[in-house]
């Protein structure tokens, strides 16, 4: 990518403010500003009651972002491990499950001339603190089987992780949204439960390895 | 698409115990490599069964969307193997193929009742299709990833019988072979049957 720098940023300030400073291949880069952001790390779509288990054995990956020139663009992701864990409450509603990230800035300067780069914006960890969020109506999807009257549930540590492309919401923050991406496992899982028959589905795939399911009467 | 299923010989199923690391073939397994080309799509998960409402001492569920393929040479299979301090009374793995057109479903999926007839008076049916019952000796020849049982391959089934107590299964395993290789794969799904000495995932916690 074409590095295109701007005008010197008054970089005495910014280093003054920093806290840490890092050292990156042809550059200083300086730790600056903390943003917490809200970030869905998954979806239910129940007949009956659904919740997501977080757990320690969960991980998750968080965009990170980078500005060259004028506009932020995302630039990798960051795993971050879910040790403190969360039980979203039952409950029979459409809804998306969001955890609180927090976001560090990260300034860059060439070493060659102390000019400024480019800028970081990077995951450091999981707050702790979670909300969930209702949805209108569940997606279509087509690729479905019955499921007798029980509970039904997902922890892959195999199958396909949880992913949406826009699912930290740092639109405010940064002008675009970044991914998550989140890893089922055997104990971080979600699960639906249904006094009745009732039928999973899945998009394109199974049920059982699909990104995102949903129960259907 | 291709035919997946050649019978050769009659199924024969055993029941273990205990809990194993995800690279071993398991109590039973000795000796079986679990690195074959055996597959049947990596889902990791479960399911629980409440029992019939009419709450009859035995009763059957069957649970599906197991889809077989090879990425190598053509399997054999021998059976299976289950996880678990509180087995079913019983155990018989189908195989489903031949899903008509037009089936309201893509996959079996779970229900209660036993393959062929599901014609216990608790039974919603299962998926149509052709039900056999003779596993040990079936060939599994379709390449990976499988294609599911509505575009012509097939898909294992396992009817799992219970009374009142219960039953759960952590995990299972597939035993098969290759020519003279013999091999185990692990299939991370539970089966729960809810009863009196099987609660949890039974809507109570």
């Amino acid at each position: 990518m074409r590095v295109e720098l701007k005008a010197e940023p008054g970089a005495a300030n910014r280093i003054q403010s920093a806290s840490r400073v890092a050292t990156a291949s042809g550059g200083t880069c300086y730790w600056g500003e903390r943003t917490r952001v809200w970030a869905t790390v998954g979806t239910s779509y129940p007949t009956g009651k659904s919740r997501l288990v977080y757990s320690n054995s969960t991980s998750t990956s968080f965009g990170a972002g980078v500005t060259y020139g004028d506009g932020w663009s995302a630039s990798g992701s960051t795993t971050t491990g879910d040790s403190w864990g969360q039980g979203f409450k039952r409950s029979g509603a459409n809804r998306s499950y969001r955890v609180d990230v927090e976001y560090r800035r990260q300034d860059c300067y060439l070493a060659s001339s102390g000019t400024y780069s480019h800028t970081h914006t990077i995951p450091q960890l999981q707050t702790g603190f979670t909300r969930s969020n209702r949805l209108g109506s569940a997606p279509d999807m087509g690729t479905c089987g019955e499921v007798a009257s029980g509970e039904w549930f997902r922890g892959a540590l195999r199958g396909t992780d949880y992913q949406l492309s826009y699912g930290v919401k740092s639109e405010a923050f940064i002008g675009i949204n970044l991914s998550t991406r989140r890893a089922y496992s055997s104990e971080g899982r979600l699960s639906c439960f249904y006094g009745e028959r009732r039928r999973m589905c899945g998009g394109d795939e199974y049920p059982s390895v699909a990104r995102t399911v949903r129960e259907r009467h | 698409m291709r035919s997946a299923v050649v019978v050769l010989t009659l199924a024969a199923v055993v029941g273990c115990t205990g809990s194993e690391r995800s690279s071993s073939p398991g109590p039973g397994g000795a000796g079986r490599s679990t690195d074959g080309p055996l597959s049947v799509g990596d889902m990791v998960g479960g399911q629980s069964f409440l029992p019939p409402r009419s709450r009859p001492d035995r009763w059957t569920a069957s649970h599906g969307s197991f889809l077989p393929c090879s990425a190598g040479d053509p399997v054999t299979l021998e059976g299976v193997r289950l996880a678990g301090d509180k087995q079913p009374l019983s155990v018989t793995p189908w195989l489903l193929s031949d899903t008509p057109e037009g089936s309201r479903n893509a996959t079996f999926g779970s229900v209660l009742g036993s393959p062929p007839d599901f014609s216990e008076p608790y039974s919603s049916g299962g998926l149509p299709g052709n039900y056999t019952d003779e596993f040990d000796g079936a060939v599994i020849d379709d390449p990976c990833p499988s294609q599911g049982v509505k575009d012509g391959d097939s898909e294992v089934v396992l009817a799992l019988e219970t009374d009142t107590a219960g039953a759960r299964v952590p995990h299972w395993w597939i035993d098969y072979r290759v020519g003279e290789e013999e091999f185990s794969l692990r299939v991370d799904w539970a089966i729960v049957l809810c009863g009196t000495e099987i609660l949890r995932n039974c809507g109570s916690g």
